[in-house]
């Protein structure tokens, strides 16, 4: 589905350089669930940022396999194409759904206008199918109450959901979470996780979850440790 | 704390807070220092024209003997002969002041004139004098020759500059005057008046017995022998015969010439002859209906002592308007015509009766037919000239043959009366115009205060300017503040130290505030010389410096600095705590009565305007009805923005993300939308709101010409004859003319910058004015002096209110009490005063001519063309009520216009303020921008997201203000002139783009900024 080659990232730090991903090579095939893990200034948000197209590679190749047409789409290093700004923003939208570590959710809309969000970059105004799933997305991560209030009376937990929700809108292929149980008590921290699996298994989506807590790592398929700009 | 490095790391904001304190100051000192300008100017425009003149001594009507200015006491004084003229430059009638002077030596033909007539000559090098004919017997008076004007043909042979007395002007106002300086002796000798002079200006101060002791009635032409009394005017003042008449035992008689038209006894009848009326004759008193024939008129009317005679002779009132009465007389004593001729005092020396060979040379005013003039009236002419052929009883005749100007023409005493002659007798006045004139600049218009008031926006702009950047900063370091708090320092000091870290630089910041204010003030005088010279009429204001002024004005200016910066370090402070503003949950039972009450006031403020626009037409309520749209709309702005999201349908749209980003700021937004559209609509309503014109236009009684005459008209223009005899016959027969009589005094009307203590009289009738408004308060007694004055003028030149006592000098010297008996609307009068025309004749009974006329007509430009040119010789400015009224009004508009312009800097001003704000939320809304983007939103859609978030409300508020403020000029729709409301539209939409285009770049600054994701 996508794939790293040696993706070399590195950030100018005053006069110093400071790599923090050193020829790192990824392969990820579809329904996948991958837990990325490595201490804290490891590189794991790098890496996922990278992945969801937020921040670019200096050298290596990443590229995303289309499923529909088959067509691979090279996303580093980037093509000089025309259009290549409009559908980067389209794969971001429809492709890729991603949970922050720090939510992300804007204090100045409500949780149904929050996880509706996405559905606006392409046209004016959200579709019944898409509210409709969002109901559903809803009464899945179990927020159903919460409907019209705002972000910012959330407890953490719940605005986790409801960035689950607002990832998940539109229906995309690869879910990127980063540490999305970082900031929370043991038993929310279960519940997200029951709750990537059930994801991962009933709505198909691949999940890449990057987390410094082994607990979370041991619910995915496949684990990596990001060490000193390489995954092992 | 460091506050130095502080103001280094910050000095991005101090930049701001410097540029808005100077901006602060300049306009503040700026206007003060104006004020101080224009005062100083028209101070100095006092000395300009009067220059060293302390004393001016006048002789109204009459003249003064040029030996009275060689008195010991007059050693600094000299004399002139000064008279109203007029030019004519091309089209224009130039009115001109005409200074007869020995000063410089002028040959005949020769003249200077002064700077400012030069400018409007041109290059004319010769020009056309025109001049009311003066002579020595007032052209008021019955027996004077037909010319009321004369010309002179001059050619200029110099310039007389300001410090040469080129300004001389005795008159308050700002405006200069157009001066021609000619020889003395030449003028009078063209105006028959050798010898004399009526005005006596003297660098002195000269006391009014200083003049009393070396005035005597011989110089004013009053010549007084042990037994007799003559003048030069023919007629003996009336205030004299009074004072003489009331010392009896000296009195022996009265004597007064007159022309009369016929004798007649039976069919036999003697025409044009004088008679002079006497109350004894050689000893012999005269009563009743007595009359004395020379033996040469009881020859040709073959009469006996005994007979009666019918005497016929012309009487008037008024303006020459012309009455025949006749008296049947009895012939008491018949008398050698010889007997008459022995005493001279029988015989007055009427000008143009007298001094002719034949009866066919009388050049007078009076309708004479010279066919009834035979061969035996010519003989006696050429033999006795004007020796009357008959004596009359004085008592019998007094009340017809009186006027104006006296009620004798010589008198008669048993020995030298013992008076004691003061010079008001004789109509010689005096004043000192210095105190006056300084009086009236110092109180005139007051311009720091009305550039405070017209530059307000731009000071209420700078203040925000001022707030705006300190509040960014500040909240930009609520970290460092609450880290102060943490480490425990006290609130206090904590503000304290930030007070002082800004005020330091508000405090290095003011010198150069006070600078600006000078290059503001100065740049501002010199607009209001030529741009904005409608306002003022008058260029070469200079600027005038005082230090207490610029001492105040800056310690003003860093007090607004110190309130302003307080009140935003107290409200930091306070609110370092705070949230981020959130979406308000609970729903609001306001948003509900809000619907209610604004939809409300929709339907009301709708109504009003319609009603009021059909109905009313009342300005203040168009006013209200401006605000209330203001705050409709205001109301509906909160509503929809504060619409609980429950009552919000499930779909989610673009247009909800802009009003809830909206509503998360609201406070912001909403203070945006009442600044910006009460500003718009304050700048636009009171710029483009002109007085009411139209209503001004109504009240002109149907006239459409205001005529004002250089020379005064002493003929009733709207008798046939006089319209004969001036060759006014072809105008159409439905033109009709009001005569107003003048005392001219100070201008007042919106014209003059001084403060104005005697305004210009006119006399009328005051039934005639009901049609102009003016509705005389029929509760007063006429006794008492009473004059009426437009609101204007009151308030503004005069700043006095009705009820006030004005002192006017009458003619006999006395200062009567006039009371301001009320108001009228201000139009085609502004700046005049109008009295009934009794009571003006009671103060000035020798102003009988009229000066201001108003005329209406069915062909109107046809009979202003004809009577502009049958009486071109009177100097008339011709000119259509619109035309005045506009003339006033343009006053008022170039206010308008700097009230517009400044106003619009200000709302610029204001929206650069606003673009801080905008610059503050958008720092805000970086994690907004990362989202939408990490999201999947394309960058255009992101730009268009946060424009419209950011345009919406401003835009907003200046349609809301802009259409309050065309409800609020409805009033008077066509009332602001073109130039206005393109000057109005320009700032519209440059404030329009600037918003736009001021937005558009930050918004794409701050997501050019922000790379990250
Ligand atoms: N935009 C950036 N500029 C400079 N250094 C960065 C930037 N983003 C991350 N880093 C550095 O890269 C390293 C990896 O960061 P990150 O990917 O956030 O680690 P992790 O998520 O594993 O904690 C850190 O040392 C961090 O300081
Ligand atoms: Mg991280």
């Amino acid at each position: 589905m996508l794939c790293l080659k040696n993706i070399t990232k590195r950030f100018a730090d005053g006069q110093r350089s400071l790599t923090v991903l050193d020829h790192l090579s990824l392969q990820v095939e579809e329904g996948e669930y991958i837990a990325i893990t490595g201490e804290s200034g490891a590189g794991k948000t790098t890496l996922l940022n990278i992945l969801g197209t937020l921040l670019t590679a200096d050298e290596g190749e990443y590229v995303w396999s289309v499923k529909d047409n088959g067509q691979p789409l090279a996303l580093s290093p980037q093509p000089s194409a025309p259009n290549m700004v409009d559908r980067i923003c389209q794969l971001r939208n429809q492709e890729i759904g991603f949970v922050y570590q720090d939510h992300r959710l804007l204090p100045q809309f409500t949780v149904w206008q929050n996880i509706l969000l996405p559905t606006l970059a392409t046209k004016s105004a959200s579709t019944e199918e898409e509210q409709r799933r969002a109901l559903e997305l809803m009464e899945f991560v179990g927020i159903t109450p919460l409907k019209d209030s705002p972000v910012t009376h959330l407890s953490g937990g719940e605005q986790t959901r409801v960035a689950i929700c607002r990832a998940l809108i539109n229906q995309p292929s690869l879910l990127l979470a980063d540490e999305p149980t970082g900031q929370l008590d043991a038993a929310n921290a279960q519940m997200i996780a029951t709750l990537f699996q059930q994801v991962n298994a009933q709505l198909h989506t691949t999940i890449i979850m990057a987390t410094h807590s082994a607990e979370m790592a041991k619910v995915a398929q496949k684990t990596y440790t990001l060490k000193e700009g390489k995954l092992k | 704390m460091s506050t130095k490095q502080s103001r280094k790391h910050y000095r991005r904001f101090y930049r701001l807070v410097t540029a808005a304190v100077i901006l602060m100051m300049a306009v503040l000192t700026g206007s003060l220092l104006l004020g101080d300008s224009v005062r100083g100017t028209l101070v100095h425009r006092v000395s300009e024209r009067l220059g060293k003149t302390e004393t001016v001594i006048t002789s109204g009507t009459g003249f003064m003997n040029e030996t009275l200015v060689q008195h010991p006491l007059m050693k600094n004084a000299r004399g002139y002969l000064l008279m109203d003229g007029f030019v004519s430059v091309g089209e224009k009638l130039l009115p001109v002041y005409v200074w007869g002077t020995d000063a410089d030596t002028l040959q005949e033909g020769e003249v200077m004139v002064n700077e400012p007539l030069l400018t409007q000559l041109g290059n004319q090098e010769d020009l056309v004098l025109h001049l009311p004919s003066h002579h020595l017997v007032p052209s008021g008076s019955l027996f004077v020759t037909k010319s009321y004007a004369t010309q002179m043909r001059l050619h200029v042979v110099g310039v007389k500059s300001v410090e040469e007395g080129g300004n001389l002007l005795l008159k308050n106002e700002q405006t200069l005057p157009l001066n021609v300086f000619v020889n003395r002796q030449h003028l009078a000798e063209k105006m028959e008046l050798e010898g004399k002079i009526n005005m006596v200006l003297s660098d002195d101060f000269i006391e009014e017995e200083q003049l009393a002791a070396c005035w005597t009635p011989e110089q004013s032409g009053i010549h007084l022998t042990d037994s007799t009394l003559t003048c030069d005017g023919v007629f003996i003042p009336l205030n004299i015969v009074e004072k003489l008449g009331n010392r009896n035992e000296e009195l022996s008689t009265l004597y007064l010439s007159y022309f009369v038209n016929d004798l007649i006894h039976n069919a036999d009848t003697i025409p044009y002859s004088f008679v002079t009326a006497v109350n004894e004759w050689q000893g012999e008193p005269l009563e009743g209906q007595d009359i004395i024939l020379s033996d040469y008129a009881a020859r040709r009317l073959h009469v006996q002592e005994g007979d009666s005679v019918s005497m016929s002779y012309f009487i008037t009132r008024q303006l020459k308007n012309l009455d025949t009465r006749a008296q049947m007389l009895r012939v008491k004593k018949i008398v050698p015509l010889a007997s008459f001729r022995q005493d001279s005092l029988l015989m007055a020396d009427f000008p143009g009766l007298t001094r002719v060979e034949n009866c066919t040379d009388w050049d007078s005013d009076l309708p004479i037919d010279m066919n009834r003039v035979q061969k035996e009236d010519e003989d006696f002419w050429h033999t006795y000239r004007q020796t009357p052929k008959a004596v009359v009883s004085y008592e019998a005749v007094k009340k017809d043959w009186s006027n104006a100007f006296g009620s004798a023409t010589a008198m008669r005493f048993t020995s030298r009366p013992e008076v004691s002659w003061m010079p008001h007798d004789a109509d010689v006045q005096l004043y000192h115009p210095r105190a006056q004139g300084l009086k009236g600049a110092a109180g005139g218009v007051d311009f720091a205060g009305l550039f405070l008031s017209l530059g307000f926006f731009i000071i209420l702009s700078s203040v925000l300017l001022m707030k705006n950047p300190l509040v960014e900063m500040f909240t930009q370091r609520q970290g460092e503040i609450q880290l102060y708090q943490q480490l425990g320092f006290k609130d206090k000091d904590i503000r304290k130290g930030l007070f002082k870290e800004a005020f330091t630089v508000m405090l290095f910041a003011s010198p150069w505030g006070a600078l600006a204010g000078f290059a503001y003030s100065t740049l501002t005088l010199w607009l209001l010389g030529n741009v904005w010279s409608g306002a003022t009429h008058t260029e070469g204001f200079v600027l005038h410096v005082q230090p207490l002024t610029l001492i105040i004005g800056v310690l003003i200016g860093l007090l607004i600095c110190a309130l302003t910066l307080w009140w935003v370090i107290r409200s930091q402070l306070s609110t370092v705590n705070s949230q981020f503003p959130t979406v308000n949950s609970q729903l609001s039972t306001l948003t509900c009565h809000l619907s209610i009450v604004s939809s409300i006031l929709l339907l009301l403020t709708i109504s009003l305007i319609v009603v009021n626009f059909i109905y009313l037409h009342n300005m203040v309520l168009f006013i209200v009805c401006g605000l209330l749209w203001i705050l409709t709309w205001g109301l509906f702005l909160r509503r929809e923005v504060e619409r609980r999201s429950s009552t919000m349908p499930d779909v989610v749209n673009r247009k909800q993300l802009i009003r809830q980003s909206v509503r998360a700021s609201l406070k912001q937004h909403l203070l945006a939308y009442w600044t910006l559209s009460l500003g718009v609509f304050t700048v636009f309503a009171v710029g483009l709101n002109r007085p009411d014109f139209t209503q001004a236009l109504q009240a002109t009684g149907g006239y459409q010409f205001y005529v004002d005459s250089r020379v005064p008209i002493q003929y009733d223009l709207n008798n046939p004859s006089v319209r004969h005899k001036l060759s006014l016959q072809s105008l159409p027969d439905s033109t009709t003319f009001l005569g107003f009589l003048r005392h001219t005094q100070d201008e007042a009307s919106c014209l003059n910058l001084n403060q104005v203590s005697t305004p210009t009289v006119l006399g009328v009738d005051l039934k005639e004015m009901e049609a102009f408004g003016l509705i005389p308060d029929s509760q007063l007694s006429t006794a008492n002096c009473q004059l009426y004055l437009d609101e204007e003028a009151l308030t503004w030149s005069l700043m006095k209110s009705v009820g006030d006592t004005l002192f006017y000098q009458s003619e006999r010297g006395d200062s009567v009490p006039v009371v301001i008996a009320g108001t009228y609307p201000t139009g085609i009068f502004h700046g005049n005063a109008i009295m009934s025309s009794e009571v003006f004749r009671r103060l000035w009974p020798k102003e009988g001519g009229q000066e201001v006329l108003l005329m209406k007509s069915s062909r109107p430009e046809e009979a202003a063309e004809i009577l502009s040119m049958a009486m071109n010789e009177y100097g008339l400015n011709v000119q259509t009520v619109e035309e005045r009224i506009k003339m006033f009004f343009e006053v008022t508009e170039t206010y308008l216009i700097i009230f517009l312009t400044l106003g619009g800097l200000g709302l610029l001003l204001g929206i650069f303020s606003l673009m801080i704000i905008v610059r503050k939320n958008l720092t805000a809304q970086r994690s907004t921008i990362r989202q939408y983007r990490a999201t999947g939103f394309p960058e255009p859609l992101i730009r268009h997201l946060l424009l419209h978030e950011n345009l919406l409300v401003p835009f907003y508020a200046i349609c809301v203000g802009a259409i309050g403020s065309i409800i609020s000029i409805s009033a008077n729709p066509g009332g602001a002139g073109l130039t206005t409301l393109l000057l109005a539209l320009v700032v519209l939409v440059v404030i329009f783009l600037l918003l736009y285009y001021g937005v558009k770049y930050m918004v794409n600054q701050t997501i050019n900024n922000q790379k990250d994701l």
